[in-house]
């Protein structure tokens, strides 16, 4: 048997032995063996990581084991271990780094991997703080983890984090940078900040789940800087532009500045519907062609645009007229669509499908000196037809080219459309949805109509029994 | 033994004196070394002193560390002699009878364990505190015995 020396202080969880005998063939095995018997000791010895605490030293026999083999070192019959603190301290105020961290480990709650999953589920309003450099964290994350610098933390903290109350579970690679973070963050007012003890190399040693990001290279970072600076978008809603799919039916004076925006803006995939070719009519808003390309297909046209200005957008060209058939196979591969259409029939087309696949509408339309933009999206509000329930007599509603259009107009109205897909994709800001934006250009004047939806609507299945259709103006 | 329950620090006869003299003649460095004698009745009777050298790689007028190797060979003696190792004392050159950062965040050991600091002024005037570890902080605990 071996023997193990018990010190004053650790007595009480000895039923005060003043020493113990066990077993063992290694100091770990006669240690881990100690607090088997008495658990009371397993915190006192052991950190959360089964480690050794950093302040303790131990002996066998007189030797300290670091001469031998460490944990390591071999024991039998008869040899004595015993247990004593590292001593050092004195009256300067200053702290060697290695004294700051020993004493965080104390101050600071700290949960292992196996414990901090748990505890995970439990506290469903926590948020998991990476501290990381941006390479660590692109190399792989715990998943629902929002990652800030250390180096940002101060500054940016609040910004994450705006609520104090939100409990805080932070790490770092080994848990040590994140301690010191998690000081930083209870200096702050965080109430309640928990420190991932072995960091997030524990974490992947306890078979724990990793999210590997997408990231921005550094590329796409420069090109899209100023999305980065946004809080609303930012690296993650970047990513998402990336990786969203926009259709446009129209390669006309909407869908032309709605489309070079949308491409600059990093949509990654941008569908275009249209089977015209530019018109020398078109020049004057149609802004993307060109006099060469008078006589060529517009959607080719734009493509050649887009290209200059945003090489890795890719282009779905449709040469199409849109029916029905075309339609729901081409909505089911878009995220949103947008109505650039010049006709009712398109629109209805447009409207019945996009409500049937649940697909959101941005829909804009210019008349002289007056354009309009709304957002349809059945499901979560009214449907083009809930407003239109059929399309106006042709006196009403001349077509474009009898009726005329101020040419910048479309630019003002794609635009407005471009906006309002930004959005949707990004989920920020209230959309246009149950609302109609009117501009008013002779009288530069924005107006908004709002509008429920229809519950006796022959397309979108917004039912609501009760509600009555109410279409009112407000002045903007 | 509960660090709760542990009110006082009984000196014994000239503890008090030897504590004051070796502050003093460590000076301007800081002096350790080692508490021992025995509990009883919520107390820590402290018997005998055993100092150890300041082992500090640097500025031992404000920093003081003992050697692995010393503090095993005083346990050991210690545990020939029938005394329990109850703590530790070192001394604050020019300083106050308080833990500082330093002391608190790594000279803790266990909950549990005492510490005196003795105080210099420059002068021989000195002054003891006593302390119990309670991490994360040190509990001041009553001296007595320290003046005779």
């Amino acid at each position: 048997m071996i023997t193990i020396h018990i010190p004053t202080p650790l007595r009480r969880f000895t039923a005060n032995h003043n020493q113990v005998q066990v077993s063992g063939s290694t100091v770990n095995q006669a240690l881990q063996t100690l607090a088997e018997q008495h658990p009371g000791l397993q915190r006192q010895i052991f950190d959360e990581n089964g480690q050794l605490r950093h302040f303790i030293n131990v002996f066998i026999n007189a030797d300290d084991i670091r001469l031998h083999e460490g944990q390591a070192t071999a024991v039998s019959d008869g040899d004595e271990l015993e247990l004593l603190p590292a001593i050092a301290g004195g009256n300067l105020q200053a702290l060697t780094s290695a004294e700051w961290r020993s004493q965080l480990e104390d101050e600071i709650e700290q949960l292992r991997a196996s414990a901090a999953m748990p505890w995970l589920q439990d506290h469903q309003d926590a948020q998991i703080l990476d501290v990381r450099t941006r390479e660590e964290w692109t190399s792989g994350h715990i998943p629902r983890a929002v990652h800030l610098d250390k180096g940002y933390l101060e500054v940016q903290i609040e910004s994450r984090i705006p609520d104090r109350n939100t409990p805080v579970l932070v790490y770092c690679a080994s848990g040590v940078r994140s301690l010191f973070a998690a000081r930083t963050l209870q200096m702050l007012g965080y109430r309640r900040v928990i420190n991932l003890a072995g960091g997030i190399v524990q974490w992947k040693n306890a078979g724990l789940p990793i999210e590997t990001p997408d990231f921005l290279s550094s590329e796409q970072r420069a090109r899209y800087l100023r999305h980065l600076a946004i809080p609303e978008v930012g690296e993650n809603g970047q990513l998402t532009l990336l990786k969203s799919r926009v259709l446009l039916i129209g390669a006309g004076g909407l869908g032309c500045p709605a489309a070079i925006y949308l491409a600059a803006a990093g949509v990654g995939t941008l569908g275009l519907v249209d089977d015209d070719v530019v018109d020398r009519t078109n020049l004057q808003r149609q802004i993307l062609h060109t006099e060469d390309a008078v006589g060529s297909s517009k959607i080719e046209s734009i493509q050649s645009r887009v290209r200059q200005l945003n090489s890795s957008v890719n282009i779905n060209l449709h040469p199409l007229r849109l029916d029905k058939a075309s339609a729901a196979d081409l909505f089911a591969r878009y995220d949103v669509i947008v109505d650039c259409s010049d006709n009712f029939d398109t629109r209805y087309i447009i409207n019945d499908e996009a409500a049937a696949l649940g697909k959101p509408v941005v829909h804009g339309s210019v008349y002289r000196f007056d354009g309009q933009v709304s957002v349809f999206w059945a499901g979560k509000g009214p449907c083009y037809r809930c407003l239109y329930p059929a399309a106006p007599p042709p006196e009403l509603a001349p077509p474009c080219a009898e009726a005329g259009v101020l040419g910048v107009l479309p630019g003002t109205i794609g635009l407005l459309q471009a906006t309002e897909v930004l959005k949707l994709l990004l989920d920020m800001g209230r959309p246009l949805i149950g609302r109609s934006l009117c501009f008013d250009a002779l009288n530069a004047s924005f107006r908004e109509i709002r509008y429920a939806a229809d519950p006796h609507c022959a397309c979108c299945t917004t039912v609501v029994p009760g509600r009555t259709t109410e279409v009112y103006d407000e002045a903007v | 033994m509960n660090p709760n329950k542990i009110q006082q620090l009984q000196l014994a006869p000239d503890i008090g004196r030897q504590l004051k003299e070796q502050a003093l003649q460590a000076l301007p460095e800081e002096c350790c070394g080692i508490l021992a004698g025995y509990l009883a009745g919520g107390r820590m009777h402290i018997r005998q002193l055993l100092r150890l050298v300041n082992v500090a790689q640097q500025e031992r007028m404000a920093n003081f560390a003992v050697a692995d190797a010393d503090l095993i060979k005083a346990a050991r003696l210690l545990r020939q002699q029938g005394l329990e190792l109850l703590g530790f004392y070192h001394s604050h050159p020019f300083g106050l009878p308080a833990p500082s950062r330093k002391d608190v965040a790594s000279c803790n050991g266990w909950d549990g364990y005492s510490h005196i600091i003795v105080a210099t002024d420059g002068g021989d005037r000195t002054q003891l505190a006593a302390f119990i570890t309670q991490r994360p902080m040190w509990k001041r605990i009553q001296i007595q015995g320290a003046e005779s």
